[in-house]
């Protein structure tokens, strides 16, 4: 049994996360885009869907970014 | 600590074998909990997220096995030779989760704490394991991510709330003991093969731990104290007794039985 409002909320959640704001539809260069899910078809991988051309597309997720580490700011 | 070809066929440092199966050891246990939960996600996103973390967590397993093959252990016996009492996995993930804010509480924690102790080695002489390590930490950070997702959703109920905050408290002790006492000597740090001394790691991991307000919302749960060392402590396992017998049913090799 899934529950639509949680998965709606994830999404609302990721898609406002400012690592992806770069991000670009590779289909219309539309940067009105939302995370259908953090991973995708691979682990490696984030779904996005493009809310203009509404095409899905799959993002390679390592930018090279690290959580904080043991050397704290 | 610069490493030439000719010390890859060496055996590590005692405590650098002791930390890096630890970390290994947990990310196996971590990656069997995502296996066994999958089937709770609440959504299509969580179980794809919930198998690319289960995925993941496994290699970075095999990839300290492999590692520690090219310094002298046998990949084949670390990856299905071993008893309950050579694996070498956090106490945090012993007890299965009994709820879903627990399971998330508890995933988080493992991440965050392997993560911590893996950013030790980032810049390691050893170029395979300071990449090692990078990778784990690229890595981690969307696993995190994932998990702050959650907190959010699960901060918005209180309900739930309250539950997530009911795990933290049993859950939150056992992490932090992984780490040993804030006092405890580090001889890793000393021979230069860790980039900072254990206490700092072991604070940075409090630090962000106690952080989880931000992403939960609302008042700062409380955080209980350290437990004291618990009885039957193995410094060298980073753990108190063997892995329990149903979790090792869990998490051991099967593939002999498979292939008969």
């Amino acid at each position: 049994m899934t529950h639509p409002s949680r998965a709606l909320r994830q999404r609302r959640i990721h898609s406002a996360d400012p690592d992806f704001a770069g991000v670009r539809c590779p289909d219309c260069d539309g940067g009105d885009l939302e995370v259908v899910s953090l991973f995708g078809g691979a682990a490696s991988e984030i779904l996005f869907r493009c809310n203009v051309c509404a095409s899905c597309f799959n993002w390679i997720k390592w930018q090279g970014a690290l959580p904080p580490g043991g050397r704290r700011s | 600590m610069t490493y030439e070809i000719a010390e890859l066929e060496k055996r590590l440092h005692p405590g650098l074998e002791a930390d890096l199966l630890a970390i290994a050891d947990t990310k196996l246990v971590l990656g069997n909990w995502y296996a066994e939960c999958v089937m709770n996600g609440r959504s299509l996103p969580d179980f794809a997220g919930i198998l690319g973390m289960c995925t993941v967590s496994y290699g970075h397993s095999r990839a300290i096995f492999q590692h520690l093959d090219r310094h002298g252990h046998d990949y084949a016996h670390l990856e299905r030779g071993r008893g309950p009492e050579a694996i070498h996995s956090m106490n945090l993930l012993d007890a299965a989760p009994v709820g879903w804010e627990d399971f998330i509480l508890t995933v988080w924690l493992a991440e965050l704490a392997t993560w911590q102790l893996a950013s030790g080695f980032l810049g390691h002489g050893d170029r395979a394991l300071a990449g090692t390590a990078r990778k784990i930490g690229e890595e981690a950070y969307f696993h995190l991510k994932y998990a702050h997702g959650w907190m959010r959703i699960i901060g918005a109920d209180a309900a739930e709330r309250e539950r997530f905050v009911d795990a933290l408290a049993g859950r939150y002790p056992l992490a932090l003991q992984w780490f040993g006492s804030e006092e405890a000597a580090d001889p890793l740090y000393e021979a230069g093969e860790r980039d900072l001394p254990l206490a700092e790691i072991r604070a940075a991991f409090v630090e962000q731990a106690q952080g989880v307000g931000a992403h939960l919302g609302g008042p700062a749960p409380v955080f209980p104290a350290p437990a004291s060392s618990s009885q039957g402590w193995r410094a060298d396992a980073r753990r108190s007794g063997p892995l329990p017998g149903s979790l090792f049913e869990v998490v051991r090799f099967k593939d002999p039985e498979l292939a008969r």
